[in-house]
């Protein structure tokens, strides 16, 4: 999965660079300069066509310009400089380690929720019993609501 | 005396639970008695949030504030059945399984015809899938020329 507020300041440093404006960039590949902002704010991402033809008039190959293999550095804020899904995803996947009890106020509370099933659905490992204090009472419920013929929800 | 039903979900049991939420699916899908089908979410088995999914699928209702509670088994399924019925699969992407996503990917660099948007899709593909479909497609762009 992209990170698509990544990916929009890597296009905006490559135009920079080439010393273009966005008016410049929207004319060269026939589409709008709001298009163009909205990439650079990470907002919206280029079509697969615009984006190799980016590729050409950066002179950059794909993999740069959508930041391909590249480390993830958190700040304190884990979601600064980031595509909050992109974070997400990352931890759910465990590519990205953090401590969720520390950071889990950061956390909207839909995407609480995608995690707290992650974590019941075994994605993501954490110590039950610390992870649970920080819990609300419904979050508690969704974490250790019984399923069909399961009396107690084991981990 | 009224008894609110929101504060009691805790205490239903599964059937009751069920029951609740056809009520509410009855209802237009909006309440019962107060009670939201965002409130009985914490409260309901994983096979009835499939249930839910899959009839909002069916009958072409917004799901996609169900997505994150439903099974992968679910959300993989509706997505390969939403695209051999042409409909949209943008709200199921950020949940879909990598192997899933990476089918599709192996499917049309082999040169075959899938009925699918990658403009909409390639963001959400791992690196290794967004490397061997954007290479296939600048590799296509060339040998037109």
């Amino acid at each position: 999965m992209l990170d698509v507020v990544k990916v929009g300041q890597k296009l905006k440093d490559a135009r920079l660079n080439n010393k273009l404006s966005q008016e410049e960039i929207a004319n060269k590949i026939y589409v709008t300069r709001q298009a163009v902002s909205n990439w650079e704010m990470g907002i919206s991402l280029p079509t697969i066509d615009s984006l190799i033809m980016l590729t050409k008039i950066y002179n950059s190959p794909i993999e740069e310009l959508l930041c391909l293999d590249e480390d993830i550095v958190l700040k304190e804020n884990i979601f600064e400089g980031h595509s909050r899904p992109f974070i997400i995803k990352q931890i759910i996947e465990r590519k990205l380690k953090v401590d969720l009890v520390e950071v889990f106020y950061q956390f909207s509370k839909k995407e609480r929720r995608i995690i707290i099933k992650a974590v019941k659905d075994r994605k993501i490992i954490v110590n039950k019993e610390r992870f649970s204090e920080i819990l609300t009472k419904d979050e508690k419920n969704l974490l250790f609501r019984k399923r069909k013929g399961v009396k107690n929800y084991e981990y | 005396m009224n008894i609110d039903l929101k504060n009691m979900l805790a205490f239903l049991e599964d059937e009751d639970l069920k029951e609740l939420l056809k009520k509410i699916t009855e209802n237009g899908g909006e309440e019962y008695r107060g009670v939201t089908v965002d409130n009985l979410l914490p409260f309901l088995d994983d096979d009835d949030i499939d249930e839910l999914i899959q009839s909002c699928s069916d009958n072409g209702k917004d799901f996609t504030r169900y997505i994150p509670f439903a099974s992968d088994e679910k959300i993989n399924e509706i997505f390969i059945q939403r695209i051999k019925d042409n409909k949209s699969i943008r709200e199921l992407l950020p949940f879909v399984d990598d192997d899933a996503l990476h089918e599709l990917v192996v499917q049309y660099t082999s040169g075959k015809d899938v009925n699918v948007d990658f403009d909409d899709i390639y963001p959400f593909l791992d690196d290794d899938d967004i490397k061997a479909l954007l290479h296939y497609v600048m590799a296509h762009d060339e040998e037109k020329k």
